[in-house]
């Protein structure tokens, strides 16, 4: 018992020295800080302090002919708002493991001329939406890219709070399948998922089909009827041009619908 | 000993609540019995006027009598439940019908104040419009196509005519020349932007010329959809075939390409995705002519190109091959790659389902067959008899098979009006139209009407003719199959007809079978 006294005392001395003084952010700190937070419209929500922390990109769905792609985060300032444009600085982090996005092949480069003016303050404000922008490199049809970057530390801005100062966008030009494309729309209409009857689904329609227009259409027999007709008839003059070698998806399945 | 104290206690306890009240019903005088006379059970008003019921009531009982006259919609969709709008609550109903033209339920509470009883009386009120009652003509003038309307106030003989109404309603005519009319009373148009069958459905009425389509609210005449809003995309070539319904879906033939439209589930009226021939998407140009049975789920369709029939389900892209019966007796013709032009197909009776077609050899256009059709998808069985060049139906035109009557087909050899007897092969002249008329369509239509609509019954051959710029539409009626010496009367107006049906509040989507 007396032991256990001790351990009792050591253990209470042991968690005075465990506490940590943290960083304050004291009104009378001289340099701005920066990081990034929710839409303007969610700032005030505590529970959405961390949203956007990660966006998921689909290019697959947009149109063949465009190759960019811009993703959008909001970004605050903490401190006296000034008369002048501050430029805040971004900083891509390798992610252990990960695809990593290539500066000028996957994404323009945070120091390029042409997206470097945009991570500015304006003059007066203490928000602003920031572009990322992808490319639709020929890599990311078989590649899910990870762009994580961080705020750092320039003449203007010191980054805020640890949990705030990075991003994470991953990307993609292959096709997800939308939840929207369940268990049901698999024994019903679409059969079973495969990208390449995805993206066929999307050049054969000019649609994306994707959750929205999923569910958009479901409202209406007709109106789905109307395009899974255009789609299966788009799959008959594939195999009809490509005479024995019919479309087959991902995995060696041919393309079918039900 | 204790024990069984203590036991005696519980029991005496708990007996405390083993008594239960008597509340039996002990009454053994008459039940309440309230009577209402001088109700109808339907009533038959334009939108807008007035309807005066004045019921006797009567009570086996004594006490004053209460009154509440309600009024609710029918004929509505899904899960949309009504909402009953109390109107009166005289005993003498006097009401302004302030209702949209459609069916309605008109409900009367008689409660006894002083017993508390309460009976409910009900009736249907078919609320018209000038245009949801009459024969409608459609008609060609000047490759265009149009509607004339005779009203009918009375009984089935019309008394007046308004004409054009398709086009003085909404400004426009239909290109092409008229083909057939159809009339639905559960057309599901997208209402006030909301999806059928959280809509109410429309009694509709659907014009097709050989060139354009239209489908109107028959209440007000108003166009719902032209020929490209009927479809999600207009259609590269508009040359409606047909239109018609099983029992679960409507179908149209544009271009020879096969379009439905569910019953069931939500829709915009809108006719879905063009079907398949298969999966490899094979080109086929289905006929006009086609079986379609209010009783059945399987609509048979003719393709030109394969000279092949299918049958089609809303629940499928593809058109569904069929199977030739092969148990005696089988079929004497295949349904699949018959090398024949079908020349006519119509419905003979929806149950059991069968039909009757006229093929032509494509490669000896001399050979002619007059096909009876059992068109089970299954076991489709095709009984032909070839047809003599001395028959007259050999060079006949302008079929019209007697539905669900004699077993008599009718059509036109020139100027005159033949019947053939599909039993024993007999022809007869029915008619000869009068020179300088030139035939323009043979149908038979009929109607059994009750109650209030028992004036309104028919049962005609009619013979559509024209001559120079104007039509001559001879309602026959009929004894064994033959036509009456004169007509009942005569449609008369302006143009070539292609159709007539008669259309009111009473007449609902089978009324009249869908076929040529």
């Amino acid at each position: 018992m007396k032991n256990f006294k001790y351990i009792l005392i050591a253990l209470v001395c042991l968690c005075t020295l465990s506490c940590k003084k943290p960083d304050d952010f004291l009104y009378t700190d001289t340099i701005a800080k920066i990081q990034f937070g929710p839409a303007t419209q969610l700032f005030y929500r505590p529970a959405s302090a961390f949203n956007d922390s990660l966006k998921l990109e689909s290019l697959a769905s947009l149109n063949t002919a465009i190759l960019i792609d811009t993703v959008y985060f909001d970004i605050y300032t903490m401190g006296q708002v000034s008369d002048q444009d501050r430029a805040f600085v971004l900083k891509q982090e390798q992610v252990v493991g990960g695809y990593n996005a290539v500066p000028g092949v996957h994404y323009k480069a945070f120091t390029d001329a042409d997206v470097a003016k945009n991570y500015v303050i304006k003059a007066g404000q203490s928000h602003s939406r920031i572009p990322i922008i992808l490319l639709r490199d020929v890599s990311l049809r078989t590649n899910t890219a990870v762009l994580k970057f961080n705020i750092v530390a320039n003449d203007n801005f010191q980054p805020g709070e640890e949990k705030l100062i990075w991003r994470k966008v991953i990307f993609t030009d292959r096709l997800s399948k939308p939840n929207e494309w369940n268990a049901q729309a698999v024994s019903l209409w679409y059969g079973k998922y495969s990208e390449v009857k995805h993206r066929l689904m999307i050049s054969s329609t000019g649609q994306l089909w994707d959750d929205a227009f999923l569910i958009l259409i479901r409202q209406d027999n007709q109106l789905q009827q109307y395009w899974i007709s255009k789609v299966k008839s788009a799959i008959a003059t594939y195999n009809k041009a490509n005479p024995g070698n019919p479309l087959k998806d991902e995995v060696g399945d041919l393309v079918v619908l039900p | 000993m204790k024990t069984l104290y203590k036991i005696a206690l519980f029991i005496a306890v708990f007996s405390v609540w083993s008594c239960k009240k008597d509340r039996g019903n002990y009454e053994y005088t008459d039940k309440e019995v309230i009577s209402v006379k001088g109700m109808e059970s339907t009533y038959n008003i334009l939108a807008g006027l007035n309807i005066t019921i004045d019921p006797e009531v009567s009570s086996n009982k004594e006490g004053e009598l209460e009154y509440l006259w309600g009024i609710y919609e029918t004929n509505i969709g899904g899960s949309y439940v009504p909402v009953m709008d109390t109107v009166s609550r005289t005993k003498k109903l006097d009401y302004v019908v302030n209702r949209t033209v459609k069916d309605w339920f008109l409900v009367l509470r008689v409660t006894n104040k002083n017993t508390g009883y309460a009976k409910y009386f009900n009736s249907t009120i078919k609320v018209g419009s000038e245009f949801s009652r009459g024969w409608y003509v459609i008609k060609t003038e000047a490759n265009k196509t149009d509607l004339d309307l005779f009203l009918t106030p009375k009984n089935i003989t019309p008394i007046s005519k308004r004409e054009n109404v398709f086009s003085v309603m909404n400004g426009k005519k239909l290109d092409g020349n008229a083909m057939i009319l159809k009339f639905f009373h559960d057309y599901k148009a997208l209402k006030d932007g909301v999806y059928s069958p959280a809509g109410t459905l429309t009694r509709s009425l659907f014009l097709l010329s050989d060139k354009e389509a239209s489908v109107v609210d028959i209440s007000t005449m108003k166009e719902i959809h032209d020929v490209n809003g009927l479809f999600f995309e207009p259609p590269a070539v508009k040359s409606p075939g047909c239109i018609g319904n099983d029992i679960l879906a409507y179908y149209m033939v544009n271009n020879g390409q096969l379009h439905s439209i569910t019953f069931n589930g939500p829709t915009s009226g809108i006719f879905g995705g063009r079907k398949l021939r298969g999966s490899d998407d094979l080109p086929y140009n289905l006929s006009k002519y086609h079986l379609m049975f209010q009783t059945s789920t399987t609509p048979i369709f003719f393709d030109e190109t394969s000279s092949s029939f299918f049958s089609a389900s809303d629940r499928s892209i593809y058109l569904t091959a069929v199977t030739d019966a092969t148990t005696p007796p089988p079929t004497q013709l295949s349904a699949n790659n018959n090398n024949k032009k079908l020349l006519y197909m119509g419905v003979k009776t929806p149950a059991p389902s069968t039909g009757v077609a006229i093929f032509q050899d494509k490669t000896t256009p001399t050979l002619k067959t007059l096909a009876t059709i059992t068109p089970n998808p299954a076991a489709f069985k095709i009984i032909i008899e070839t047809l003599n060049p001395t028959d007259k139906i050999y060079n006949g035109s302008n079929f019209a098979l007697l539905y669900m009557d004699e077993n008599l087909i009718y059509f036109s050899v020139g100027n005159e009006i033949w019947s053939r007897n599909l039993s024993n092969k007999f022809e007869q002249l029915q008619f000869t139209v009068p020179v300088g008329e030139t035939v323009t369509f043979i149908r038979h239509r009929k109607y059994a009407g009750t109650t209030t609509e028992a004036p309104y019954s028919y049962n005609y051959v009619m013979v559509g003719t024209k001559s120079g710029d104007s039509y001559k539409i001879r309602m026959f009626t009929k004894a064994a199959g033959n036509l009456a010496a004169t007509p009942a009367f005569i449609l008369e107006g302006k143009g070539s007809p292609a159709d007539a049906m008669y259309i009111s509040p009473s007449i609902v989507t089978n009324s009249y079978p869908s076929t040529y």
